[in-house]
């Protein structure tokens, strides 16, 4: 693995064990700049690889951006590097791919030199059983694992498929991205990963999706929630993004009335329903008050507030209706957050830091905060948000240990241990000597 | 002179001259930095019309002014300091040491013209994960504490007043209470840039010409004025140094300061990086020169007026755009040309007033050719020097501190703090759980260290009475 300083972001060369094919340095500095520019997070190489999204393909060598890789065990780059464990080093190569995906990162697939991969249909066997197992792990969602599961066992009678479970829950506990919103570049991966390369392979895993029911999962399209206000910009606003949402099925709850509409079809469902049916919610002018259970939910929410500024709607409503806390609400679990200008983007970044926001996890990933908060007046970053939603960066960190240095009572225990009473008396002697004298020199006037 | 530990009547109409506390968690001594500076200016200034206390809970060393006290105080000492007082002005983390003003009905001023949880996004990247994620917690929990109790806040520009009025929404502050239907904001959370001295600036001797080892008196000095952090980006400086000495041997670079008064502020990662690219540049000792202590405040003028162009680069990132460069301050007290990244309050206005050169981030090319302008093209630099002449004037700290002033003159309690049941406001987020024994323990030590026995058998019963007030 070879890490390469770019201007503020560090790219990481994954490369395969064994692999024999090189890199070219025209190659490593188109990926290398294409990742600096922020334009994907990774770039694999791969024959006939036509500069498209991919979710997984096989390929030698992947440069990563090092923060996208902050959601992987370390682990999964020894397999890929050093071929250890039990799963092969291409399948592992893979699974890292689709896992950079669920995590929100982008996988660009360029043309490049490749290994070609062996493909037998009985030797191999083992290792297509550890790439479904990976696929079972990897694959999003719920209610794709019930079809996937009877699709992989229609094309392989495979009975080890309870080994999955654990690293699947690890995987999908951590991801950031809808299944819907995926579900789109899935059907050729998921051909990659179970190794069905050839025409024969390809024909009977369609077959097999047709039968389980999975293609139509596959071609589902996302589920977009808009929530305006019955009147005025913000029900505008909505309107225009409902209008540049092509091929997604959009539903627009309003706030005052609390009526649900799809297209110009004024739907009989309960409001309690659509968070649980969203893969994306959009609160244009709203709060989580216009769309009950819509905090709780693990999809991504943004936060439009480019109609508004954020002062005058806090004081246009009596201190009884709390909108301080609303907008508290709103800055904890927002994804995305629009403005309506640069004055209002740094009120809402405010916002955002008070609840901790401004973090780590959220900075690492883009210094600029722009996929936190940003301006927005043409509508089209929320669009785009809308077609590739990702939860933020600080979603499902894992619990942090707070950090202490070394206790006294622990100091005082080790000396003991080493030395006696003797050592520890003396290492307190030194102690007090230091305090004493790194106090002595201060005094009142 | 109020004698220490009389109380004021904090009810009813306060005395026509308040009594102001200004505190800092800088230690006070000629060493001055940034904060410490602060302190000492708005003392300056408000001792001309009131008695004045400037505190530090860092340490004081010889270091006085005919108008007001300066104390070191913790413990016992910081409660008879702040009961002395009417008004108190601090930064910082007094609120955590002095935890019983939270709950006093003092007039509390918080000068928050530091966002530091932004800081730390930048500086806690050497405490590992865990300690980065739990440093900018733990300060975001220190701002918000002031936020919620201060009766009137100081941030240093328009930009940082936006930020801070988004998180003093999020806490409920930003109400018909404190600023009105008609949206005065200023009621509330006022700008307080960091000033300059009124006096002009007077070089007593050389403090770098023919007297640093390697730099002769006709060199041409680029300044890097103050401390090196990591959201500085001193590397692209060192490599610019490095090009334009091929053509001007006569360059020289001088970094003003590596080790900060304060020994609470660690030694960062990029000043360690930056002095190994320089040795490895070969350019220690005959283009770069690092001066390993801190140069006191009061003869910073020798250091500056020995220089020819000021500069500060730092890296493109959140903490840039709402920080206010201080050093920046002391290239317009000097009338030094300065070069400087874009994206803070100064680097985009440098060309737009004409007195020095923005630059974008880590662009070597870019800031070696404006070093050479400011550096090597007179009438160019007798141009910045002149607007830098006019623009200066509006941040004398007598002009800066005008707000400060205006309400230590009609002191007052936030109007939601006092009608407003505290349990009705918008309480912050915890961003973690209650203590654990190893914090409490954590306590213990802290005030073992800063107050000794007597501070420790304190904080003790105030645990107790808080606890059985509680019914715990």
């Amino acid at each position: 693995m070879v890490s390469l300083m770019g201007r503020g972001v560090v790219v990481v060369t994954v490369t395969l064990a064994g692999a024999t094919t090189t890199l070219s340095d025209a190659l490593r500095l188109e990926a290398v700049s294409r990742i600096e520019s922020g334009s994907t997070e990774a770039v694999c190489f791969t024959a006939d690889g036509a500069g498209e999204w991919v979710l997984a393909a096989p390929c030698d060598v992947l440069l990563v951006a090092e923060a996208a890789l902050s959601g992987i065990e370390p682990e999964l780059i020894t397999r890929i590097s050093d071929g250890s464990g039990s799963t092969d080093p291409r399948t592992a190569m893979l699974e890292l791919q689709w896992r950079l995906s669920l995590n929100g990162h982008r996988v660009l697939a360029l043309d490049g030199p490749t290994t070609p991969r062996p493909v037998s249909t009985v030797v191999d066997e083992q290792r297509r059983v550890a790439a479904i197992l990976t696929a079972l792990a990897v694959l999003p969602g719920t209610q794709l694992y019930g079809p996937l599961t009877a699709a992989v066992q229609l094309y392989f009678d495979l009975d080890t498929i309870g080994q999955a479970p654990s690293l699947r829950e690890s995987v999908q506990r951590r991801r950031r991205v809808p299944d819907r919103a995926l579900t789109r570049l899935m059907e050729p991966a998921v051909a990659h990963l179970v190794g069905a390369e050839d025409r024969a392979d390809r024909e009977r895993l369609n077959a097999s999706f047709d039968a389980s029911g999975l293609r139509a999962v596959l071609t589902e399209p996302l589920h977009v929630v808009v929530v305006a206000p019955d009147t005025g910009p913000a029900r505008v606003r909505a309107e225009q993004l409902i209008g540049q949402l092509d091929g997604m099925t959009v539903r627009l709850v309003t706030g005052g009335s609390g009526e649900i509409l799809q297209g110009d079809t004024r739907l009989d469902c309960s409001l309690v329903e659509q968070p649980l049916w969203a893969d994306v919610i959009v609160l244009v002018a709203s709060t989580f008050d216009d769309v009950p259970g819509a905090a709780r939910t693990d999809v991504p929410v943004v936060v439009d507030f480019s109609t508004i500024d954020v002062v005058a709607w806090l004081l246009e409503a009596p201190l009884s209706w709390h909108r301080s806390t609303a907008l508290q609400e709103l800055m904890t679990r927002a994804d995305l957050v629009l403005a309506s200008n640069d004055r209002q983007r740094d009120v809402l970044l405010g916002a955002l830091a008070g609840q901790v926001r401004v973090n780590a996890a959220v900075y690492d990933e883009d210094p600029s905060l722009l996929s936190l908060v940003r301006t927005d007046e043409s509508g089209i970053a929320l669009a785009d948000f809308c077609r590739r939603p990702v939860r933020a960066a600080d979603t499902n960190l894992r619990p942090f240990v707070r950090p202490t240095k070394p206790g006294d009572l622990a100091m005082a225990m080790h000396y003991l241990r080493e030395g006696g009473p003797a050592a520890l008396a003396g290492r307190v002697a030194a102690r007090v000597k230091r305090l004493h004298t790194s106090r002595a020199p201060r005094k009142t006037r | 002179m109020t004698e220490l530990g009389t109380a004021p009547q904090t009810t009813g109409r306060l005395p026509l001259r308040a009594r102001i506390l200004v505190v800092t968690g800088e230690p006070l001594s000629g060493l001055l930095a940034g904060p410490g500076i602060r302190a000492w200016e708005m003392s300056v200034a408000l001792s001309l019309s009131h008695p004045v206390r400037l505190v530090s809970t860092n340490g004081v060393e010889d270091i006085s002014h005919e108008r007001f006290e300066i104390h070191y105080a913790t413990g016992e000492e910081l409660r008879a300091q702040t009961d002395w007082a009417d008004v108190i002005v601090f930064q910082g983390f007094l609120l955590e040491e002095a935890w019983w003003i939270a709950d006093s009905d003092k007039i509390i001023v918080a000068d928050v013209y530091d966002p530091m949880h932004l800081e730390q996004l930048e500086q806690a990247k050497d405490l590992g994960e865990d300690g980065r994620r739990a440093a900018i917690s733990d300060v975001t929990a220190v701002l918000n504490k002031q936020l919620a109790r201060a009766d009137y806040l100081l941030c240093a520009s328009t930009k940082q007043r936006d930020f801070w009025i988004g998180q003093l929404a999020v806490l409920g502050r930003i109400n018909v209470l404190t600023v009105g239907r008609e949206q005065n904001i200023s009621a509330l959370v006022d700008v307080v840039p960091f000033g300059l001295q009124d006096e002009p600036p007077q070089q007593r001797k050389h403090g770098i010409r023919g007297v640093v080892p390697g730099i002769g008196r006709d060199d041409k000095i680029v300044i890097w004025g103050g401390g090196v952090y990591n959201w500085f980006d001193p590397l692209t400086l060192v490599n610019a140094i490095g090009r334009l000495a091929t053509r001007h041997p006569d360059v020289r670079l001088y970094f003003m300061g590596l080790k900060h008064p304060n020994p609470g502020v660690p030694d960062m990662r990029i000043a360690w990086e930056t002095q190994q690219l320089a040795e490895r540049l070969g350019l220690v000792g005959r283009h770069v020169f690092f001066n390993s202590g801190w140069v006191p405040y009061t003869e910073r003028s020798d250091h500056l007026l020995d220089a020819d162009v000021g500069v500060s680069t730092h890296f493109d990132h959140v903490e840039t755009e709402f920080s206010f460069r201080t050093r920046i301050l002391d290239y317009l007290w000097t009338g030094l040309p300065i070069v400087a990244t874009r994206g803070d309050s100064f680097g985009d206005i440098l060309d737009e007033e004409g007195i020095g050169r923005g630059v974008p981030a880590e662009d070597v090319v870019a800031l070696e050719a404006a070093l050479e302008e400011m550096l090597y093209d007179e009438a160019a630099a007798a141009e910045a020097r002149k607007n830098l002449a006019r623009y200066a004037e509006q941040f004398r700290w007598s002009q800066a501190l005008e707000p400060l002033k205006a309400f230590a003159a009609a002191p007052h309690r936030a109007a939601d703090h006092v009608l407003i049941a505290p349990s009705t406001m918008v309480e912050a987020p915890a961003p973690t759980g209650p203590p654990t024994l190893r914090e409490y323990a954590g306590v213990l030590a802290r005030s073992l260290r800063s107050g000794g026995i007597r501070e420790v058998s304190r904080r003790a019963r105030g645990f107790v009475t808080r606890r059985w007030a509680r019914g715990e």
